[in-house]
């Protein structure tokens, strides 16, 4: 295991459906899911206290309640379509595309982990890679996207979400991470009463 | 690149399967050792929706839920083989990970078409219910993970295992990869050209793409101080990311090299200690070369053997990790390196050292496990019998 003793939160931002059609992240940015989207907004602003770290140390962990199941319906959907099933959107059909869309546009080549569900382990998970010594830096983000179509198939309200928050040990930090942390719900919520947004 | 410290902190206990060799070890145990391919017409894909109905279909009823059958049937037979050990474990100290690429994604089908499906079967189109359902019917009262990072999921959720018992979480932690076939996954990746017709063929000359394939297969990590004499251990890992291309790998095989550093460095080996690699292989013209161009990279000439088993069952997506695991251990505890089915030219420029049929290794000890995926992801995992 490494030395790190503390785990530092030194940037957050949280995101929705509002800002992305002012977003200016390239011509790739508008062929993408919904998800990656958001992902990408998310964590945009907080690249300027990672770019400039090996890309090979830097971590991503993702975390998704319903996972590409809105880009699921939405492929699907094509198959009784004159039009026929989409491959562009095939591609998103998976809940790990975000890590996919984040690598390419941060050239982050570290590890990467996807998990599927609450996320109550979401920041657990990205502290263990950095007391591992696996990274130096590690992007986590939470991102939901519940379409209209896809309330009909499960019990969840529509959503249109990301929050990102990158976690770094030893260094300087803006509020340091508490392992019992592990409820994101309340982890953001006093990241907001902060103001602690980049 | 600096070491990651994984340490020897978990072993293999008992696994089970069900696949297109058959249902349980026994029938992939007997293909293994005979080179066999079980991909077979399934004429549920014979509409022009799909590039081939040649495909390693599992020998099991179709149902409307088929997520929950081939886990429950790999988890009966792993907690079966494990029993000794498991009546020893609180069931508090008893974790799950699932890995899953789409989940009971044939319940969004049925709903689609207007077929019965049941309210159980609409459940486990989300993963993380079903990981919870399994972690209540299997008594694991412990942490409850769901991974789902691509073709890579499988190797990823033992690494996600090994660490909940590292991080003391866990004494032990059920693994269960499944994923199952479906006309979603099999038109997305006709849609993309991804199929071979004719069933794939990893590291030819005249391979053309990948066979879609259908699993659930289980393993029960346990603390190392509670394994068994001569069992298999985990004994580093590494993953990276390409940076690249959403669906095609780097030409280079650098993202593939890094992840095999990684692992070796956090396993504290030389390259030279490897002695079998089991690699992707899916059959795809990319994913082979760019195995072949890191293999290259890490070992230079002195390539171990290696193999690549997707002819035998096809591309089980979030299964094909653990399913690949469980190959290898069983290479391991039998000291066999098994072949490559449906191999029949090496590409020119691939490893010297494919192997197409089994052959005997009695002194087979280390084994490097590779699975790459969608999103550049890589992993690595090596695997000893102490």
């Amino acid at each position: 295991m490494s030395n790190i003793r503390n785990i530092f939160i030194t940037a957050a931002n949280w995101t929705d459906q509002s800002e992305i059609a002012t977003a200016r992240l390239g011509t790739r940015f508008g062929r993408m899911d919904l998800s990656s989207q958001l992902a990408l907004l998310a964590v945009e602003p907080l690249a300027e206290h990672f770019k400039s770290l090996p890309a090979d140390r830097v971590a991503l962990v993702i975390n998704t309640r319903t996972g590409s199941l809105s880009t699921d319906v939405a492929y699907w959907a094509g198959h009784d379509l004159a039009g026929g099933l989409s491959p562009t959107l095939f591609i998103y059909t998976l809940p790990s595309s975000t890590i996919g869309e984040l690598a390419i546009r941060h050239k982050i080549t570290g590890p990467s982990l996807c998990q599927v569900g609450e996320g109550r382990d979401l920041i657990g998970a990205g502290a263990d890679l950095l007391q591992a010594d696996e990274a130096d830096a590690v992007i986590c983000v939470d991102v939901e996207v519940v379409s209209a179509a896809l309330t009909a198939l499960i019990k969840l309200p529509e959503a249109a979400t990301a929050r990102a928050l990158l976690l770094q040990g030893n260094g300087p930090g803006e509020r340091e991470w508490n392992q019992n942390d592990r409820d994101i719900n309340q982890v953001f919520a006093t990241l907001r009463e902060q103001n602690l947004k980049k | 690149m600096r070491n990651n410290t994984t340490t020897t902190s978990a072993a293999l206990a008992g696994w089970g399967l069900v696949c297109a060799t058959g249902n349980g070890a026994s029938p992939l145990r007997d293909a293994l050792q005979h080179n066999r391919s079980a991909l077979a017409v399934d004429s549920r894909f014979s509409r022009a929706l799909f590039q081939t109905n040649l495909v390693g279909a599992a020998p099991q009823e179709v149902t409307d839920d088929p997520a929950w059958q081939f886990a429950t049937t790999a988890l009966h037979e792993a907690v079966r083989a494990s029993e000794s050990i498991l009546r020893t474990i609180p069931a508090e100290r008893l974790g799950l990970v699932l890995s899953t690429t789409k989940a009971n994604i044939e319940a969004l089908e049925r709903i689609a078409d207007g077929r019965a499906c049941s309210m159980v079967a609409r459940r486990h189109l989300q993963a993380d219910l079903l990981a919870a359902d399994l972690a209540a019917e299997f008594g694991a009262r412990g942490p409850v993970q769901n991974v789902s990072n691509a073709c890579v999921s499988g190797l990823i959720a033992l690494v996600q295992g090994a660490k909940l018992i590292r991080r003391g979480v866990a004494d032990a932690v059920l693994v269960i990869g499944v994923d199952h076939l479906s006309a979603f996954v099999v038109s997305g990746f006709s849609t993309l050209k991804a199929i071979d017709p004719d069933g794939c063929r990893p590291f030819d000359q005249n391979r053309c793409g990948l066979s879609p394939g259908e699993a659930g297969a289980a393993v029960l990590l346990v603390r190392a101080d509670l394994a068994a004499p001569q069992s298999v251990y985990i004994r580093g890992w590494g993953s990276s990311n390409d940076a690249n291309h959403m669906t095609g790998p780097s030409r280079d095989g650098a993202g593939l090299a890094q992840a095999i550093r990684v692992a070796l460095r956090a396993s504290g080996l030389a390259p030279t200690q490897i002695d079998y690699i089991n690699a992707h292989g899916t059959g795809t013209q990319y994913n082979d070369a760019m195995e072949s161009a890191a293999l290259l990279s890490v070992f230079g000439a002195a390539i171990p053997p290696v193999s690549g088993l997707k002819g035998m069952f096809g591309h089980t997506l979030g299964a094909a990790g653990v399913l690949e695991t469980i190959a290898c251990a069983m290479s391991l505890q039998e000291k066999f390196l098994p072949g490559t089915p449906r191999l029949e030219h090496v590409a020119a420029g691939f490893p010297a050292s494919l192997i197409k049929t089994p052959r005997r290794a009695p002194h087979l000890k280390r084994i490097l496990k590779l699975n790459t995926g969608f999103g550049g992801m890589n992993g690595a995992l090596i695997l000893e019998q102490a």
